[in-house]
């Protein structure tokens, strides 16, 4: 069976379909990932997709590039995230 | 061409050092202990066996001035504990160096970080002059003394998991003030001692502590 080709090797067809890659750090471990998107992949799948990683709850968190919130739907491109940005989930605790 | 889902390509973790935790020369209990808490310290002093928490001097009157702050309103405060992981003789203890919040949406008995209030706690987290961990949170119960509520226990669950996750809940009414941690049933009570903070060391830098990161491959 073929291996899937993986654009991020191909920096002429990563250009054409706009395969960025990111760090993700995690504010509570000091853990982080590389991950691998689109400019119109949102900002709510990068949270999910590194919560889902790391067994955590998406709704408990929040992205930063650095003195930002990055939130919802918005697209990469729309929040301004480029190709080696480094951005950081943040616990939202609520005391009771 | 459809667009595709983010792909986690690689994972890196931080190692946990082997290093020696302060000496109890600079080691005191928590000036709100009682009597009784006195007495334990001194016992788990004594043992030589670490304590489960170290927090610095300077983080504890930061937590404590904001708890008092707010006392008078009888208003809960919240906020991060930043520091580090460390490991000696096979066991894990935490410090904590600093703390750090921002402005809240406070009421007696609910506390969470403002909505538009996060660029302060960022502006405070890279303030913080080193690489930290988010080890754990704090909060204050005034007037009510110090446990973990179910809402408390949700927060620990969902964003402080790991054994070195500390819970700080003060009250500033009563003076009390202890610390917990997960377990599988809820939350149990940590040890924790008070350190006197040495100057820091540029082997704290950031770029030093990328060098102990180790990569591990994703799944």
């Amino acid at each position: 069976m073929r291996k899937p080709f993986n654009l991020a090797f191909c920096p002429v067809l990563a250009v054409v379909f706009l395969v960025l890659r990111i760090k993700v750090k995690n504010a509570e471990t000091g853990a982080a990932v590389e991950m691998e998107l689109e400019n119109e992949n949102t900002i709510d799948e990068v949270i999910e997709s590194a919560a889902t990683f790391w067994s955590k709850d998406m709704g408990a968190y929040v992205l930063r590039k650095g003195k930002k919130v990055l939130r919802g739907g918005s697209s990469l491109s729309d929040a301004g995230i480029r190709a080696e940005d480094v951005l950081e989930l943040i616990p939202d605790p609520e005391g009771g | 061409m459809p667009m595709t889902r983010p792909k986690i390509v690689r994972e890196t973790r931080r190692g946990i050092p082997e290093t020696e935790p302060p000496g109890s020369r600079k080691l005191k209990p928590h000036q709100w202990f009682s009597t009784m808490e006195k007495e334990l310290f001194e016992v788990r002093l004594r043992s030589s066996v670490p304590f489960d928490v170290y927090i610095s001097s300077a983080a504890e009157k930061k937590v404590r001035d904001h708890a008092e702050r707010y006392a008078a309103g009888r208003l809960e405060v919240l906020g991060f504990l930043l520091g580090e992981v460390c490991r000696w003789k096979g066991k894990m203890y935490t410090v904590v160096r600093d703390a750090a919040t921002t402005e809240l949406r406070s009421s007696p008995s609910n506390v969470r970080f403002a909505p538009n209030a996060y660029p302060k706690l960022f502006h405070q987290l890279d303030g913080s002059g080193f690489d930290y961990i988010i080890v754990g949170w704090y909060h204050s119960h005034p007037g009510h003394t110090c446990f973990m509520s179910r809402t408390d226990v949700e927060t620990q669950r969902a964003s402080f998991r790991e054994p070195y996750h500390v819970a700080l809940v003060i009250d500033p009414v009563t003076r009390e003030v202890r610390t917990f941690r997960l377990t599988g049933e809820g939350c149990e009570e940590t040890s924790f001692a008070i350190y006197a903070a040495e100057p820091r060391k540029s082997a704290d830098s950031p770029r030093r502590r990328k060098l102990r990161l180790k990569p591990v491959v994703a799944h």
